[in-house]
């Protein structure tokens, strides 16, 4: 299944046996993406927001 | 010659900055850091993710825009690509003084401008000996902190934190023994206590933008944003607190430069945030029942700012988003209470204006948002601005 990363627009290839719940990363920007739904030949992804300690100002 | 910007999950600021740089017509390479692996061996260096080579990319540029929001990787990537033969803004100077708030403090004590009575003590509230043995600190803590500070109200931070997280206050004692038992070494806190006199500000505190291109002198905005609320003693925005646009008197403007100044030294284009409280003290000019009616008022369409805010939409549709945003913030602006709270900051900042305290300097600040459409600064402009004007140099062969 293809689909296109939110954040970088790079093509994602999303294994046949993936499950909802399952995170990926796009291999082009490395942006940790969840898979919320998949049927037949779409999936929907949705970016995990994580954040670190460090991180903001 | 493109200029690069690098980041770690592009947030409404690092969008803003793309759609900046589209209207003026200016190229950006986008380098994601996070799932990046830099290589550097006897042929040179590379900078790839697992699905692309982006050593070229590098290559081409001669500037680029730091927009890694975690500090501690924001300073590595500044020395990796200063190292590459690229400008940095920041460059890694500032980053450096930046990261720490006990470092950025000096830079200003030395040049005698204003900022809260401070401490630090470098040891760990808790340790344990070769032995296995475990060792208590605090009161020992606790006794070179009121030694230096008094026994009044001290507030405790990290002193790499961010958004307020771990700043605490303590009323007496026992409040302040429990928070420096709180703190733990850690990656925003690698070691000992930061120490402050509690600031007797009012219900604001103010964040001042100041900025340097090459070949021009370090300048002030003539507003300054600033946040507001009552609810805690820590004001700033991530904790959900109001923000106004304010006119900043000439004395701040120019201790903001000095400001600027002492951290940028002899870098030619950088771009600071900083952080100020007025040390207000019972020079109040109405009273707080008033203003906190005032805020009271604005609740309602703060609200819809911040629904507008977290809207997941943005993403895909930043424009329309982007507009959003702007009819909110402008909704919220309209209103009177707004108008009646922004003109008694204002009042209260010029009335004291001798009394500004800085305390931080924010080097990747956070501005889409509220520094953009209240305060009315498009901090990408000048972000850009900075970068063009080292590129030229570098274009024209100027760099050292
Ligand atoms: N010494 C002080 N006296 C009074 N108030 C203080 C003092 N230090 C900090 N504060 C309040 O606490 C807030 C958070 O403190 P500080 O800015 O040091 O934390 P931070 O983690 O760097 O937050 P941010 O990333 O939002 O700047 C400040 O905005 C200010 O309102």
């Amino acid at each position: 299944m293809k689909t296109k990363c939110p954040e970088c627009n790079a093509e994602l290839e999303v294994p046949k046996d993936a499950l909802q719940g399952e995170i990926l990363s796009c291999s082009c920007c490395g942006l940790e993406l969840e898979v919320k739904r998949i049927s037949g030949e779409s999936v929907e992804l949705q970016e995990l927001t994580i954040e670190g300690e460090d991180w903001g100002e | 010659m493109s200029i690069g910007i690098l980041y770690e999950r592009s947030e409404t600021d690092e969008m803003g900055i793309k759609l900046t740089a589209e209207e003026l017509g200016i190229d950006l390479e986008y380098i994601p850091f996070r799932k990046i692996s830099i290589r550097i061996d006897k042929n040179g260096y590379s900078f790839k993710s697992k699905g692309k080579n982006y050593s070229n990319v590098i290559e081409d540029i001669s500037v680029v825009l730091n927009r890694t929001q975690s500090k501690n990787r924001r300073l590595f990537a500044t020395y990796l690509l200063e190292t590459f033969g690229k400008h940095v803004i920041n460059p890694s100077p500032v980053e450096f003084v930046c990261y720490s708030k006990l470092r950025t403090l000096l830079h200003f004590w030395v040049e005698g401008i204003g900022i809260p009575n401070t401490a630090y003590v470098p040891c760990d509230s808790h340790e344990t000996t070769k032995d296995g043995n475990e060792i208590y600190n605090e009161e020992e803590i606790a006794d070179l902190i009121e030694q230096e500070l008094g026994n009044g109200e001290i507030v405790i931070k990290p002193d790499a934190g961010t958004h307020g997280r771990m700043v605490s206050l303590a009323k007496n004692r026992k409040e302040l023994l429990m928070n420096i038992q709180e703190v733990k070494p850690s990656i925003i806190n690698p070691v000992g206590i930061l120490a402050q006199e509690f600031v007797q500000k009012w219900f604001y505190d103010l964040r001042i933008v100041v900025t340097k291109e090459r070949g021009k002198a370090p300048c002030c905005y003539s507003k300054g944003l600033a946040r507001a609320g009552f609810k805690d003693f820590r004001t700033n925005t991530f904790l959900g607190n109001l923000v106004f646009g304010v006119k900043l008197p000439s004395h701040i403007r120019n201790m903001a430069v000095k400001c600027g100044k002492a951290i940028g030294k002899n870098c030619d284009a950088w771009l600071l945030a900083l952080d100020a409280m007025i040390a207000v003290g019972k020079n109040k000019i109405v009273d707080d029942a008033f203003v906190m009616s005032e805020l009271d008022k604005l609740a309602t369409p703060f609200d819809v700012v911040k629904k507008v805010k977290a809207d997941r939409t943005k993403k895909m549709d930043f424009q329309s988003w982007n507009k959003k945003l702007e009819e909110s913030f402008q909704n919220y602006m309209n209103s009177e209470a707004y108008e009646n709270v922004r003109k008694i900051i204002e009042e209260s900042v010029e009335k004291n204006r001798y009394s500004i305290i800085f305390h931080e300097a924010n080097s990747c600040p956070e501005f889409w948002e509220q520094t953009r459409l209240v305060a009315g600064i498009n901090l990408a402009l000048p972000l850009l601005k900075c970068a063009q004007s080292v590129a030229e140099s570098s274009y024209r062969g100027e760099r050292k």
